[in-house]
């Protein structure tokens, strides 16, 4: 693939393509928002690097410090889904973002709560975010809300929390609410990548199967294919 | 009738740098939207996770922002913007490294990719900023310099201040670094299969 005497063919820089991950228009406006901001006030200390998610859980273990803290926080995070149903426990992590239920008592409604989400993503308080977007779901049943709620708080559990068991159920749901909605693409995706997690490979093959056979000139479609083959098994 | 040939050509400044330099919000606002993108793709290359992109992204901006009334239109605005970038983000990442020696955990999140920029060459560099996530940070500020800004070891041994023979090394190092990764993942590969 990358060859080191094409090296400088291989490392292209330019505006489109990355390696940078995708950034919504939202947080592109608020990045470009701060910095003017900033830079017209140049008293404005610069932001100090993001703290990152401890569960509980590790502190509490103090053995668990050796382990990956991917591992650590997934762990916690399936703890706390499987005992707690869809909500983690209040102080399942060391965040100080508002739990469930500080937002059971606010008066805001989804689309507050969604912009909410939206900010404690951006943050990377993704505990929080999974929160607030399960409880924009919860808000509003079956309704716009709910969909985009699910699949947020789906992909933020299997890929920030590495709760790919919670994941599961929220992205079925959704791709069950609106199945040829354009953006279950990313759920059905996502719930393909859930169930390599928990090695469910019979479930992960028809899921497979079912990608290909919706989205055959889909992005994705290649590397479902691929996936496909026997020798591609994890 | 005859007429003066000038001698040199001037630098010129896009009107819409102009306009920014000057000033102008809208302007000011627009150059940013526009750049954002490659400045974070650059960060990327330079940074070993997306979590660190947007934080140095923003303090990148700040910084060209500031810096804005030094551009003379001598050279690309791009590359003006690239040498401004990639200094910051070096500085950014050395401060961070000195204040903690924590190393930065890789998430990867390969599928946030939405299908609209998961194309086979978005995939592709991220495959390839992966492989960079493997080097010591100092090789990779090397090779991001040389082989993404297009430095000579010279510049990039200015950029960085440290003797030309150190650059060499360490380029040197990274790319039989990335050789063995890459013999590493076809071993990976052929024995999958």
């Amino acid at each position: 693939m990358t060859s080191t005497p094409g090296l400088r063919g291989s490392l292209k820089l330019d505006a489109h393509h990355g390696p940078a991950s995708r950034l919504s228009r939202t947080k592109a406006a608020e990045l470009i928002e701060k910095a003017m901001e900033r830079a017209d006030s140049p008293t404005v200390p610069l932001p100090r690097p993001k703290r990152r998610f401890v569960p509980d859980a590790a502190l509490l273990v103090p053995a668990l410090a050796a382990v990956p803290l991917a591992l650590i926080a997934g762990a916690a995070a399936y703890f706390v889904s499987s005992h707690n149903g869809w909500l983690p426990h209040a102080n399942a992590a060391q965040t100080p973002a508002p739990a469930a239920a500080v937002y059971a008592a606010t008066p805001l409604a989804p689309p507050a709560l969604s912009e909410k989400a939206a900010e404690l993503e951006a943050k990377g308080e993704w505990l929080a975010a999974v929160q607030a977007y399960e409880e924009t779901a919860r808000r509003a049943p079956n309704g716009e809300a709910d969909y985009t709620g699910k699949i947020a708080a789906g992909l933020l559990r299997l890929r920030r929390l590495g709760d790919a068991r919670g994941a599961l159920p929220l992205l079925s749901a959704a791709i069950s609410m609106r199945p040829s909605d354009p953006r279950s693409e990313e759920a059905r995706w996502g719930r393909i990548e859930a169930l390599r997690t928990l090695d469910d490979r019979a479930a992960e093959k028809a899921a497979l199967q079912d990608f290909v056979t919706l989205y055959a000139t889909g992005p994705l479609a290649a590397l479902a294919r691929e996936r496909l083959e026997p020798s591609s098994a994890p | 009738m005859l007429r003066a040939v000038p001698l040199a050509v001037a630098p010129v400044i896009q009107p819409r740098v102009r306009a920014a330099i000057d000033g102008d919000e809208r302007a000011r606002r627009e150059l940013l939207t526009e750049i954002l993108p490659r400045v974070r793709n650059l960060v990327r290359y330079l940074v070993r996770s997306d979590d660190e992109t947007d934080d140095i992204t923003q303090d990148a901006l700040v910084a060209v922002l500031v810096d804005l009334d030094t551009y003379r239109g001598e050279g690309k605005f791009e590359s003006w913007v690239d040498r401004i970038v990639a200094r910051l983000a070096i500085s950014r990442i050395r401060r961070r490294r000195d204040q903690s020696k924590r190393d930065t955990q890789f998430t990867s999140d390969l599928m946030l990719a939405s299908p609209s920029h998961a194309s086979d060459e978005f995939l592709y560099r991220r495959q390839l900023v992966r492989m960079l996530d493997g080097l010591p940070i100092d090789q990779r500020h090397v090779l991001v310099l040389h082989y993404v800004l297009d430095m000579t070891v010279p510049e990039a041994a200015a950029e960085l201040g440290v003797p030309l023979e150190t650059v060499r090394s360490r380029l040197r190092l990274a790319k039989s670094r990335l050789r063995a990764s890459e013999v590493n993942q076809d071993d990976q590969r052929e024995t999958d299969e």
